[in-house]
């Protein structure tokens, strides 16, 4: 079922906000997405067993607070 | 990736045995993660070249810890013509100083 219009003014047709268009058209509102990971530099391995991933991107440790980038 | 650090860690053969244990299981590490890559992203050359780098690595490791301190998995008991493997001291058996 088609749930975004393609809509050529980019504008959403019912509340006219602007739509992200860093999306395709065709995705489903209301779902969870999950940007694509890309295989870039890695930790050497000591660091990684050590913080548990060699995937800086993924090395993202809980503080108990949030934390800007 | 600064990741070979296997090779300038220590000559081959005066790796202690904490030494190729450690290397051991980083290596292992880095392929389990790089197998979850895998998992979503097969076609990915550069991941599947780690992949393969580390696979040797790892084996020229174990193959090393298995001459020198007896396997580290059943599997690998080859030339034995007695059951030796629970003679072994196994590093899980090994205590916090190192000793049994």
């Amino acid at each position: 079922m088609r749930y975004m219009t393609n809509n050529p003014n980019g504008r959403c047709s019912s509340c006219q906000s602007v739509q992200n268009d860093s999306f395709p058209s065709d995705m489903p509102v209301a779902m969870a997405y999950v940007p694509w990971q890309n295989w870039n530099n890695l930790y050497d391995l000591d660091k990684a067993l050590a913080v548990g991933t060699i995937f800086p991107c993924l090395n993202r440790p809980f503080l108990g607070r949030s934390v800007g980038k | 990736m600064g990741n070979c650090n296997i090779q300038n860690s220590c000559s081959v053969n005066n790796r202690s045995r904490e030494d190729l244990l450690d290397l051991i299981t980083k290596v292992s590490f880095a392929m389990d993660d790089t197998r979850l890559f895998l998992d979503t992203h097969p076609d990915c050359e550069e991941a599947m070249d780690f992949f393969r780098k580390m696979m040797h690595i790892r084996h020229d490791l174990i193959e090393e810890y298995t001459e020198r301190y007896g396997a580290l998995v059943a599997y690998d008991m080859w030339d034995n013509d007695k059951w030796t493997w629970n003679d072994c001291n196994h590093p899980w058996l090994l205590n916090k100083k190192g000793g049994f």
